[in-house]
């Protein structure tokens, strides 16, 4: 390992050559002794190898995503005296040959729009050569897109431009511009989640029952049911709702409100992290509070948060960090329940939430059983007998119980 | 006068240039394409799947052209994008049939495939950065159940297989990490990003449905 009191970092490829691959021939070779994250190393990996040395980073959008990450590192590993700083690289950043070898491309409803070798892509910084373009697209997926706000036309045209010249990335640019607009970060979580999603690992303490299921699948009546069943044989039991309606109600509406132009798309997972931090803080306050009781009953559990952001924008890569907190549930019931009788249910209530609609209701049903599925929760059909489905809950439970008291 | 229309689905699935040919669905496309030439029709319509389009936009082009018959054939390791697509063909006709392709009838064995189970001795053999192509064959192990960007032949379900990959990307093909990892995330979460687009999910040609309670 190099001896430099300094190391000089490239950032890996981000979102602009995973769609177009053959960019990256203008890209240039890493100087020696650099850490050149092109060669699939993460922010873990860098911070290893640097082993406590000053660290610069390729300006650039990718740099600069690897710099703010670098330091948040840095930060929460308390060593914050380690230098970070750009790197101004005087043969400049993929992004700036990219634009200093394109040609503009004549699409008169495109001014951003750029060619090199075919392929289109977007300046959308201040080195446009037109001048700066305001955009809150994440850095990360610079080129990817003509900005965040631009006219319903431009957006058809850039999508009949994908189609003409390269129909066979076009799905995945719109899965893309999915997620850039709703200002999921996806260059940012390769940086630092590493190969695999984190997954929250089972602990002793009280047995730990969810029931899961869309609005008016009968949650309530059988917690309330389990519990007194519980009870009544002489076990402590706490109760609890991680995933509240009412908090932040009328604060995430007016931020989802403000989506209704299809241009403040980034708005919505702030909707969604408003809820996270909410469970967060029932955890806190008032779950944590409670773990010496024999059970822990949950109306609605880490599945719902789960459910509800890949329903809306298909990948919610924060919510399974955010929620490490809880334990895996010893058992998770699923009731399902047709969206048409959840919504006939919903209907006798007064309001209802932004997420009560008949799209985002069959997303989210179509979300817990692939969760059901994929964690070996039992699905329940919520429109059965009561006492039968009662039956089978407290059976399960039950052997749920026989295993906790016969593991080592 | 028969009209008839045969279509493929798109190949949705990615591998961060891990696999460069499917040779099952190259297989259905020649199947379909055949079908296409040879099915007694008046007039024909052909759609590969490479168009770009959702699946809503390729069946408004099939509605357009009015078929009495509509066949849509789907490689096995495709049956989501199939499936996705013929719930699209029924919102506009009636008449879809659909056959799955499992195997291709001239499939001989070539060393360079993935195998058909998870061989770690193969992955230990694969030294070079060549591109591979994923066999003209359904995997024993198919799960369609949950979706993923991955493409069922690369075994992803299976853990330690997995971990085995990502090793061997990890020494031999470390520029794709970063795309990788991406596709892994959305392979934990259970999502294809991409088919959710197919499917006409995306967010904001959404938009309208998900506010419809606030606005």
């Amino acid at each position: 390992m190099s001896a430099a009191r300094e190391l000089l970092v490239v950032p890996p490829d981000g979102p602009l050559t995973w769609l177009f691959p053959a960019l990256r021939r203008h890209d240039r070779p890493a100087p020696p002794d650099a850490l050149d994250m092109r060669e699939g190393m993460d922010v873990a990996d860098v911070l290893t190898r640097a082993d406590g040395r000053a660290l610069r980073v390729q300006h650039g959008p990718r740099g600069g995503v690897v710099l703010a990450a670098l330091r948040a590192a840095l930060r929460r590993a308390g060593r914050d005296d380690v230098p970070v700083a750009p790197w101004i690289d005087p043969d400049g950043c993929l992004e700036a040959r990219l634009l200093a070898r394109s040609t503009a491309h004549p699409h008169p409803l495109l001014p951003t729009a750029r060619e090199l070798d075919g392929v289109p892509f977007f300046a959308t910084d201040d080195r446009h050569p037109d001048g700066p373009v305001q955009t809150r697209l994440q850095p990360g997926w610079w080129g990817v897109l003509p900005g965040d706000i631009w006219p319903d036309d431009a957006r058809a045209a850039w999508h009949t431009h994908l189609r003409a010249t390269v129909p066979e990335l076009a799905l995945q640019a719109l899965a893309f511009e999915n997620h850039a607009l709703a200002g999921v970060d996806l260059f940012f979580e390769t940086l630092t989640r590493g190969m695999r999603l984190p997954t929250t690992s089972a602990r002793s303490g009280p047995l730990v029952i969810g029931i899961d299921g869309i609005d008016g699948a009968g949650k309530s009546t059988h917690l309330t049911l389990l519990e007194q069943w519980l009870t009544a044989q002489g076990l402590r039991v706490a109760r609890h709702k991680i995933y509240r309606h009412g908090v932040f109600h009328d604060t995430v509406t007016d931020m989802t409100r403000a989506c209704r132009d299809g241009h403040a798309l980034h708005l919505w997972p702030l909707q969604r992290h408003a809820k996270l931090l909410d469970s967060l803080k029932v955890w806190r306050t008032e779950i944590a509070p409670t773990l010496d009781a024999d059970v822990l009953l949950f109306d609605r559990y880490v599945e719902t948060h789960l459910a509800a952001g890949t329903g809306r924008y298909h990948h919610d890569p924060q919510a399974r960090e955010m929620l490490m907190d809880y334990p895996r549930a010893d058992v998770v019931f699923v009731l399902d329940l047709p969206v048409a009788t959840s919504l006939a249910r919903l209907a006798q209530r007064t309001g209802l939430t932004v997420d009560e609609n008949p799209y985002m209701l069959q997303r989210f049903r179509t979300m817990l059983l692939d969760l059901a599925t994929a964690r070996g929760h039992l699905v329940l059909d919520a429109t059965g007998d009561v006492e039968a489905l009662q039956q089978r809950m407290r059976d399960e439970v039950q052997r749920a119980r026989t295993r906790r008291a016969e593991a080592p | 006068m028969v009209r008839r229309a045969v279509l493929v689905p798109a190949a949705l699935h990615r591998s961060a240039g891990l696999v460069a040919r499917d040779l099952l669905h190259e297989a259905t496309l020649r199947r379909a394409r055949a079908r296409h030439d040879e099915a007694p029709a008046d007039e024909r319509w052909f759609d590969d799947g490479r168009s770009g389009q959702t699946a809503a936009q390729v069946a408004r082009r099939v509605a357009a052209f009015a078929p009495d018959e509509v066949e849509l054939l789907v490689a096995g390791t495709h049956a989501r994008a199939g499936e996705v697509l013929a719930a699209a063909l029924r919102q506009v006709t009636a008449h879809v049939a659909v056959t799955f392709v499992d195997t291709d009838g001239d499939y001989l064995p070539d060393p360079a495939q993935v195998p058909l189970s998870p061989d770690p001795a193969w992955l230990a053999t694969r030294r070079d950065a060549a591109p591979w192509a994923l066999p003209p064959r359904t995997p024993r192990s198919l799960d369609l159940g949950r979706a993923s960007p991955l493409p069922p032949a690369l075994h992803a379900a299976d853990a330690s297989w997995l971990a085995r990959l990502c090793r061997w990307i990890t020494e031999h093909r470390p520029h794709a990490l970063a795309e990788w990892r991406c596709l892994l995330h959305a392979h934990d979460a259970g999502v294809d990003p991409v088919e959710a687009v197919y499917a006409g999910m995306h967010l904001r040609d959404r938009n309208a449905d998900l506010l419809v309670n606030i606005l």
